[in-house]
């Protein structure tokens, strides 16, 4: 597989022509505040894994020896479509194809909407981004059995709304040599269901990315948080048990990442998100959450809490993506950056021995050819 | 008789090595077998490969595949990869590394040194360490640094194609990193020959057991310790894909009484490395130069040293001249090698000057 994408890519290497770079990127995911250009689409495939231990047959040794492969690794495909529509929006489009057992896992349509100056390569960008997002299930194989909490995060069967303000800090404009963004998005994930809204959460993400001609590097740090900052959000299940979300329990993740750009448009991506969240474990097992009024747990009598139920999201994710253009025209903004990389760049001395010297021998044979003439 | 022929053949072959001289596909991230090269490969250069893990120890035997793929992402930086899978049973430690190295990775550098970010994703049940607990067991990630030094020899003298290598790492084994705290101080030596290599590598391994459930006061100091050896190989096919094989003993092992860290007591390895994409880099252009180069002069001092031979030899060769007559190589086709060396040694004239111009 690696290595007809090697020969795919081959070409790319000889191709000096302008950088094809999408005006409107995500880095993991995290948005720029600006559009994809008039007319441009943009397709990424994007694979997330990570390990989980869900199947309590895997506890037993017994099953384990039965079992020939067994690993607790997950895959998930995704595709992502963007399309701009005049200098101001891009459409989006994305879904998790597959998830749990083979399972649909989500739909999402949204767009993304930034101010006027989106041709020039601007100091200071501006951008909102509103999406819907159709979720298919919220059973889930997290070990406290608790509704909505996945190991990724949390989420709510149905729709929900993602609107996020966009925030891009360019420094290349201002100091060339300096090729760096900064990057923020703020907002909310509102459920659309009457019975989960209390389940809204501030979505944050902010970030640094390094960019180089052919590469990225970049730094995000990412927050889905309940309305917990000053007190514990009381989660109800359809069971009746209860149970407290601390603020540190919210899912937090600190990416690092990179992408490798290739002249044709191909952009290759990985990025690890490491997860920062520490739960505050109760010493209350289930057992004690009926005897509650004994006295022994008085915090979780005070937040009426029958659980000791703690989030549990997955250590590490590993995001690996390939994303390139399927209908593309240069914008402006993306032509400068390219030539304000390329201008501060330390060109390489190549030498390709084989070339030059065929180019050698070339020269002699056109010496020596008169000389055969005569 | 055999000798003539022998010589008849040293010299087509040094012929056929010269005109073949500069297609040899050498990573500039290639090492021995435990320890990468601190150079990084060139910008937009891909490396895949994968490598077939044969341990016996303590616990039994184990085969352990992985698959590894490099990108050098600029001329100082590198980005790789590893995905292992536990005895074709299961995954097991994927590891990421950003690779960064000293200034001069172009040229071919006497001294040269790389700072490595380690990002580690253990799949390793971990049901002991801190929060986790049998039904939530954790499976963390560890962030190590390390460091290689390198130093290549041929860079100073010409006829001393040895490169050495030191490296040092805090981790020695990703499986178990969960329990313990490790340190790795590994040393190398690669013995470089035109398209092939031979290895030599031993290593040092520290460990220190954390605070855990079954252990809750933890090791005080790296009480453990295991030392190593690995001979091994590099053989290049088709002038880019190289084979490797290795065998690691172990040497010495010093462990505790409770809970001692499971002897390997020998491990042989293969794997196989393909440059997907490749350019040329100055740094290993100029060592196939070197190369070349002693072969050319090898060969020129052969030639020499056959005429004065011959000379001597003179009555001998009389004798069974009509034998040797079919074996040697007729004047015509003399003229045609003399002709063909020639013109190998405008090549290389062409290729010294090339060089010039670009320092």
């Amino acid at each position: 597989m690696l290595i007809l994408l090697g020969f795919s890519l081959t070409p790319c290497f000889s191709a000096e022509s302008n950088q094809k770079r999408n005006r409107g990127e995500a880095f993991y995911k995290l948005l720029n505040s600006n559009t994809s250009g008039p007319g441009n689409i943009w397709i990424t495939f994007t694979g997330v894994g990570f390990v989980w231990d869900d199947i309590p047959s895997r506890e037993d040794p017994v099953a384990a020896r039965e079992q020939k492969w067994f690993s607790n690794f997950y895959a998930f495909p995704e595709i992502r479509a963007q399309a701009g529509i005049g200098e101001f929006m891009t459409f989006i489009l994305e879904s998790r194809m597959l998830s749990y057992k083979f399972r649909f896992g989500n739909l999402v349509a949204g767009a993304k909407f930034t101010i006027p100056n989106n041709k020039e390569l601007r100091l200071h960008g501006f951008g909102l981004d509103i999406r819907f997002v159709r979720q298919f299930f919220e059973s889930n194989p997290t070990l406290g059995g608790c509704i909505g909490f996945m190991p990724e995060g949390f989420v709510v069967e149905g729709t929900s709304m993602d609107a996020k303000f966009l925030y891009e800090l360019d420094l290349l404009p201002r100091i060339s040599k300096l090729p760096l963004r900064g990057l923020i998005n703020a907002g909310a994930r509102i459920p659309l269901r009457s019975d989960r809204l209390e389940c809204f959460q501030y979505i944050f993400d902010s970030g640094i990315i390094y960019s180089g001609y052919g590469f990225d590097f970049f730094l995000i740090y990412s927050i889905e948080a309940f309305n917990n900052l000053t007190k514990p959000l009381i989660v109800s299940q359809k069971d009746g048990r209860k149970f407290a979300v601390f603020f540190s329990e919210n899912p937090m993740y600190l990416t690092l990442g990179g992408n490798v750009r290739y002249d044709n448009g191909i952009v290759l991506s990985l990025a690890f998100p490491l997860l920062l969240s520490r739960n505050k474990y109760s010493i209350m097992s289930r057992e004690d959450g009926e005897r509650l009024d004994d006295g022994y747990y008085p915090e979780e009598l005070k937040y009426g809490v029958t659980d000791p139920f703690d989030p549990w999201f997955t250590k590490w994710k590993l995001a690996a993506s390939i994303s390139f253009p399927l209908r593309y025209k240069m914008t402006g903004a993306e032509m400068m950056r390219s030539f304000l990389i390329m201008k501060n760049r330390r060109q390489n001395k190549w030498m390709d021995i084989d070339n030059r010297l065929k180019g050698a021998d070339q020269e002699q044979d056109k010496k020596a050819a008169p000389k055969r003439k005569d | 008789m055999f000798r003539s022929y022998s010589s008849a053949l040293l010299i087509l072959l040094c012929c056929s090595l010269l005109s073949w001289g500069q297609t040899v596909k050498r990573g500039r991230n290639e090492g021995t077998f435990n320890i990468p090269s601190s150079n990084v490969a060139g910008n937009g250069n891909i490396t895949a490969g994968a490598l077939l893990s044969g341990v016996y120890g303590e616990n039994g035997f184990r085969a352990d595949p992985s698959f590894n793929v490099a990108v050098g992402i600029s001329e100082i930086m590198q980005l790789s990869g590893r995905v292992s899978f536990t005895n074709f049973t299961g995954l097991g430690s994927v590891d990421c590394r950003l690779q960064i190295t000293t200034p001069g990775n172009n040229n071919l550098r006497f001294f040269g040194m790389s700072l490595n970010g380690d990002l580690y994703l253990s799949t390793t049940k971990d049901t002991l360490i801190g929060s986790a607990e049998e039904g939530k067991p954790d499976y963390n990630f560890y962030i190590r640094p390390s460091a290689i030094i390198d130093l290549d020899w041929i860079a100073l003298f010409n006829r001393f194609p040895l490169k050495s290598y030191v490296s040092f790492s805090m981790s020695d084994d990703p499986d178990m990193l969960y329990l313990y705290e490790q340190l790795s101080f590994k040393a190398g030596l690669e013995w470089k020959m035109y398209q092939h290599s031979i290895i030599l590598d031993a290593g040092l391994g520290l460990y220190k057991e954390k605070k855990n459930r079954a252990f809750t006061a933890g090791d005080k100091s790296f009480e453990q310790k295991t030392f190593w050896i690995e001979p091994g190989m590099r053989y290049r096919i088709l002038n880019g894909i190289s084979i490797l094989g290795s065998v690691r003993a172990l040497v010495f092992q010093s462990v505790k009484r409770v809970r001692p860290l499971p002897a390997k007591y020998l491990d042989v390895s293969f794997a196989l490395e393909i440059p997907v994409l490749y350019r040329e880099t100055n740094t290993e252009a100029i060592r196939t130069m070197i190369f070349v180069e002693r072969v050319k002069e090898k060969n020129k001092d052969f030639v020499a040293r056959n005429i004065e031979q011959q000379k001597s030899i003179r009555p001998d060769f009389e004798i069974t001249f009509d034998e040797l007559k079919a074996d040697l190589p007729d004047a015509a086709q003399e003229r045609e090698q003399l002709q063909r060396r020639e013109e190998i040694h405008q090549k290389m004239q062409e290729i010294e000057s090339l060089l010039e111009d670009l320092e």
